[in-house]
């Protein structure tokens, strides 16, 4: 707005954060699936 | 360590305890009574869906309790005024720039008197869209300028796109103009301060260099409906207790709610930039809810974020009717349940994690008394015929225990769970004289039992509404919502009738499947169903201006003279309204210099 007094420049840095999970469900649920799966071949293959 | 740590720990365990009691009891009652006939798969899901729902309730009861026993101080500071700048954010988006403006210069005025003006600026932050409203801000704005004698410490400016939505748009204050101010007092348009909270705020914030974010618990005012001086009274006579319960648990990591709260520009800058989530919405993309993780990453950056319930003078204004506010409810279901991304983010505290889940189950609730709620119904199909006789050889049948009054036990602890604290804090009100601000004790018993009462008939149809929110952001699909019509503040029947026909025929099914299928659910169904049936009803009728004993507030006997000022304003400025649109040149023009 040219008619109106300006906001005074004063900048300031905002970094972005870390927010997001490290460890996602996905994350989790595909680690104990192949867990899983592992576990149950081998008792196959004894089988 | 910190008194205020030690004490919130302790009332956190106290809570936890009460919560976990009071769950278990519900559990233990639910296993009793549906063990009588064995356990059976759905028993066990059943189980599971009543002890995570009364956990949330009990958890609820558990913070007005302790709140009941909570009566902060002032704290003793060192100094007597602010000498710091702060910067008084107003976000605009599409709103009526008068009523916006109005609250401003009473604002301004209250400062004035306070002799402290010279160092609060005012910044409109205008995330308008639509062109013509915008050239009434710039016209309400130049007024506003001239009836304060502001100029150069009252600013506009409008932002070409709303990219990251008011979070956005405050970023964009602070990476551009933040340096300027030590504080912010971030608003939104229906905010309203008084001058000496705002001094007040300012001063603790200056005395206290650890204090990243000051929290004011806002009054709701200027209600009409009966379900928005239902909101009004319980905000007012119920939230203050509630509100202290939280400030006691959360501590040192106190909440944010995204408005008529001050921050420490640089503690802000340098903790709460908030990147967009992977993916797309609704899970990925902007945070929505960023009040609460800003509250979060100030804790996490270790300054001290807290909510001082002992802050008078602080107002906002809320939805009329029910459909307003199942809309804002959708937005506030979306951006809590975005939440689940964070909660495992590295560095919160434990009690940051646990705002993140308690946000989620505001809104998962819902859905999990539904599906309590449907299995209860077809949990009879699957149980196992009744076994008159379980031993081999035996002579005379075993007839199973009537467990209805298990049933009926289970039941009234959980409506106890939801009207409990409503008592209690109705108790205290007496006790301590408060209740002489709502009209007196019978006043407000009378207030007390309506609001208990309405809200009661309500829950299923927020049952509901909140369902389908749940629903539509697991399933990334977004209904929307049938226009209301325009060009009238009140809700009419077809706008109702419109926005939950599908429930009524959710309660029209419901009972006719039960009546044809388990007569002896219908008793157990009605007080579900039936509100359900007459939604559109109860949603118009509740959305009617409403006068008369009931739900007075002590802002309506007595305003607050911040409240009365700006309604002066307000009323000088709309009684001149017309003379000023016939002076606007072109509306529009304005608007195309941000182009």
């Amino acid at each position: 707005m040219d008619s109106f007094d300006p906001l005074p420049q004063a900048p300031l840095a905002m970094p972005k954060q870390q927010i997001e999970n490290k460890v996602t469900l996905r994350i989790v649920l595909s680690r104990f699936f192949a867990l899983f799966v592992r576990d149950t071949s081998s008792v196959r293959r004894e089988l | 360590m910190d008194a205020a740590v030690s004490k919130a720990r302790i009332a956190r365990v106290i809570a936890l305890l009460l919560t976990i009691g009071l769950a278990g009891t519900a559990a233990s009652l639910f296993i009793q009574f549906a063990a009588s006939d064995g356990v059976q798969v759905l028993d066990v899901v059943r189980l599971v869906l009543i002890t995570l729902s009364t956990s949330w309730l009990a958890w609820g009861a558990s913070q007005s309790i302790v709140g009941l026993f909570h009566r902060p101080q002032p704290p003793i500071l060192s100094i007597a005024r602010p000498t710091k700048r702060t910067a008084i954010l107003v976000p605009v988006y599409n709103e009526d720039p008068a009523e916006t403006f109005s609250r401003v210069l009473a604002m301004d005025r209250a400062l004035v008197r306070e002799g402290m003006s010279g160092l609060f600026d005012f910044a409109i932050l205008s995330d308008t869209r639509d062109g013509e409203i915008a050239a009434m801000e710039e016209l309400w704005f130049a007024r506003l300028v001239t009836e304060a004698r502001a100029k150069g410490r009252m600013f506009y400016r409008r932002r070409a796109d709303n990219a990251g939505k008011k979070a956005g748009n405050i970023e964009d204050f602070i990476t551009k103009h933040g340096g300027a101010y030590e504080f912010a007092l971030i608003l939104d348009a229906d905010s309203l301060m008084s001058g000496e909270t705002i001094v007040e705020m300012a001063r603790r914030m200056e005395a206290e260099p650890k204090l990243g974010l000051l929290q004011t618990l806002p009054r709701i005012i200027n209600a009409r409906s009966g379900f928005g001086r239902g909101m009004q009274f319980a905000a007012s006579f119920f939230s203050p207790v509630f509100a202290r319960g939280i400030a006691l648990l959360a501590g040192r990591e106190g909440p944010f709610w995204g408005h008529n709260a001050m921050v420490r520009t640089k503690a802000f800058a340098a903790s709460c930039g908030l990147p967009a989530l992977r993916g797309q919405p609704p899970f990925g993309g902007p945070v929505l809810s960023h009040d609460y993780v800003e509250a979060a990453l100030l804790a996490r950056a270790g300054w001290l974020v807290r909510l001082d319930t002992d802050l008078g003078g602080s107002f906002e204004e809320g939805p009329d009717n029910l459909i307003e506010f199942a809309k804002r409810d959708r937005r506030w279901c979306q951006g809590n349940l975005q939440h689940a991304r964070l909660i495992a983010a590295p560095g919160l505290s434990i009690w940051s994690r646990m705002v993140f889940v308690q946000g989620i189950l505001a809104y998962l609730s819902s859905p999990i008394w539904a599906a309590f709620l449907i299995l209860g119904l077809v949990a009879p199909y699957f149980a196992p015929p009744t076994d008159y006789f379980p031993q081999p050889y035996q002579l005379f049948p075993v007839f199973p225990d009537d467990q209805t009054s298990k049933a009926i036990t289970l039941l009234v602890g959980i409506f106890g769970l939801l009207i409990l604290p409503k008592l209690l804090i109705f108790i205290e009100a007496v006790i301590t004289g408060r209740v002489k601000a709502f009209g007196g004790a019978l006043r407000a018993g009378l207030s007390v039992i309506w609001e208990i009462a309405t809200s009661s008939v309500l829950a299923p149809v927020m049952l509901l509404f909140q369902t389908r929110s749940v629903i539509q952001v697991m399933t990334g699909i977004d209904g929307g919502w049938p226009a209301t019509s325009r060009g009238t503040s009140e809700l009419m029947f077809a706008d109702a009738w419109a926005a939950t026909r599908w429930m009524v025929a959710i309660g029209a099914v419901t009972l006719l499947a039960a009546g044809y299928w388990a007569p002896a659910m219908m008793i157990w169904l009605v007080p579900v169903a039936v509100p359900m049936l007459a939604a559109p009803a109860i949603i118009w009728a509740t959305a009617r201006p409403m006068g008369g004993p009931i739900y007075l507030s002590g802002q309506e006997l007595k305003p607050d003279p911040i409240v009365a000022e700006r309604e002066r304003i307000l009323a000088v400025w709309r009684g001149e309204t017309q003379s000023v649109i016939e002076d606007v040149p072109s509306v529009g023009e304005g608007a195309a210099s941000h182009a």
